[in-house]
């Protein structure tokens, strides 16, 4: 009897044992997760891509003309744009001078169009970004190499909410950097004449590595 | 010795890749379209009650006052291109005020064009030809051509074309004035005309193709 018993307590003890060695035996797998966030740097025209100065009267061409200089001045007269960026960044300007589109004769020098910067994001001039071209007194003249318009203040990564601004453009009012010249009197010395001209002006979004 | 040699490597590597690094700095170009309209504009800047008058009282059948100098006219011209300048008198005679049965032809009168504006008028190889530059010519109901383009174009605005209308009297300086005044049967009277200046614009030349 008691050989019996003994043998089923050893029964007993084996099975407890066979469970707990299946139990160690089991074993894991791992999923990886790559997440992979690549630098995106977007620059986004949101309106006035097109911009038509026209110059149709004396006080025009000696004065100048922008959104609200002039009968009807420059159409629309303010460019919105907006960064979209992983990283810091910066935006430059330039174009070319101003040529004959049929009509007009000679060239007009693109520091006679001036550009003036509003921030209306979360982003503010001082702060994240900086710009020495805050008003139109202290207006960009254009030129045909590149020059910084917004630069890095103390970080200015972030979506269209965060940088978003208004580049207001003047044309012939000799302000800021502008040409000092009167329209009027580079019409008199021949530089160009009466007539139709255009340019293309290019801003280049540049990340800070 | 071995370690710093590497370390140094290491540094000038770095300093290697940083212009490459720099380079490599995504850039994003976005274009605006900017086309700029020079219209034209031709304008005379002058007052708008464009008359001359003069007072002139006999003391005797051979001497003549004149009581009232005709006021000068400034005017001044802005245009994007060439312009030429004429005036005539609306009337062949001046009328008196008190009276408007007095009459003196209006030839009785001369003018003259100062130029006082950058412009220059001395001849058809400057800007303007003044036809008055060396002389007098007498007012004429019939448009009498002042200044017109020169060679080197008169395009310009108030700065540039910026002018006085002289009026003078014919008789004056002259030794035959008695007789010039004999010819007319002046009564005493403050006299007026009216005059029209005509700016037109000028196809002669385009001061770019030069």
């Amino acid at each position: 009897m008691k050989k019996i018993i003994l043998l089923l307590c050893l029964l007993f003890a084996l099975q407890i044992h066979t469970k707990v060695v299946a139990q160690l035996g089991e074993d894991t797998e791992n999923v990886v997760f790559n997440a992979i966030l690549n630098g995106a740097f977007n620059l986004i025209v949101q309106d006035g891509d097109i911009q038509t100065a026209t110059f149709s009267s004396a006080d025009d061409y000696n004065l100048g003309i922008s959104e609200t200089l002039g009968v009807p001045g420059i159409d629309p007269g303010f460019t919105t744009v907006a960064m979209e960026a992983t990283g810091n960044w910066y935006l430059k300007i330039s174009a070319p001078d101003f040529i004959p589109n049929g009509s007009g004769t000679g060239s007009i020098p693109i520091n006679n169009l001036g550009v003036w910067c509003e921030a209306t994001g979360i982003h503010q001039f001082g702060t994240e970004v900086t710009c020495a071209y805050q008003s139109a007194d202290a207006a960009l003249g254009i030129l045909n190499s590149d020059v910084t318009l917004i630069d890095l203040g103390t970080e200015n990564s972030g979506d269209q909410t965060d940088n978003l601004f208004i580049l207001h453009w003047l044309m012939g009012t000799m302000q800021g950097s502008m040409n000092p010249a009167t329209m009027f009197s580079q019409l008199a010395n021949g530089v160009f004449s009466q007539g139709n001209y255009t340019s293309t002006i290019v801003l280049t979004m540049t990340e800070i590595p | 010795m071995k370690l710093r040699s590497g370390s140094l490597k290491i540094a000038l590597g770095l300093f290697l890749l940083l212009p490459g690094l720099k380079i490599l700095a995504q850039e994003t170009p976005m274009l605006i379209n900017t086309e700029a309209r020079l219209e034209n504009v031709l304008l005379l800047k002058i007052a708008p009650d464009m008359r001359v008058e003069f007072g002139i009282k006999k003391i005797n059948e051979n001497l003549y006052q004149i009581t009232k100098q005709p006021d000068d006219v400034m005017f001044s011209i802005e245009s994007t291109g060439n312009w030429d300048l004429s005036i005539s008198s609306d009337n062949s005679q001046f009328t008196g005020i008190n009276d408007s049965t007095h009459k003196i032809p209006v030839d009785f009168l001369g003018l003259y064009v100062e130029n006082t504006g950058t412009n220059w008028d001395n001849g058809l190889f400057s800007n303007m030809a003044n036809i008055t530059k060396d002389t007098v010519v007498y007012l004429s109901p019939e448009r009498t051509k002042l200044l017109e383009s020169g060679v080197r174009g008169n395009v310009g605005s108030s700065l540039n074309n910026s002018f006085i209308l002289r009026w003078k009297f014919f008789y004056e300086d002259e030794v035959l004035k008695l007789k010039k005044f004999s010819d007319y049967n002046i009564e005493d009277d403050i006299y007026t005309v009216g005059f029209y200046i005509t700016l037109s614009e000028s196809t002669v030349y385009n001061k770019v193709d030069q």
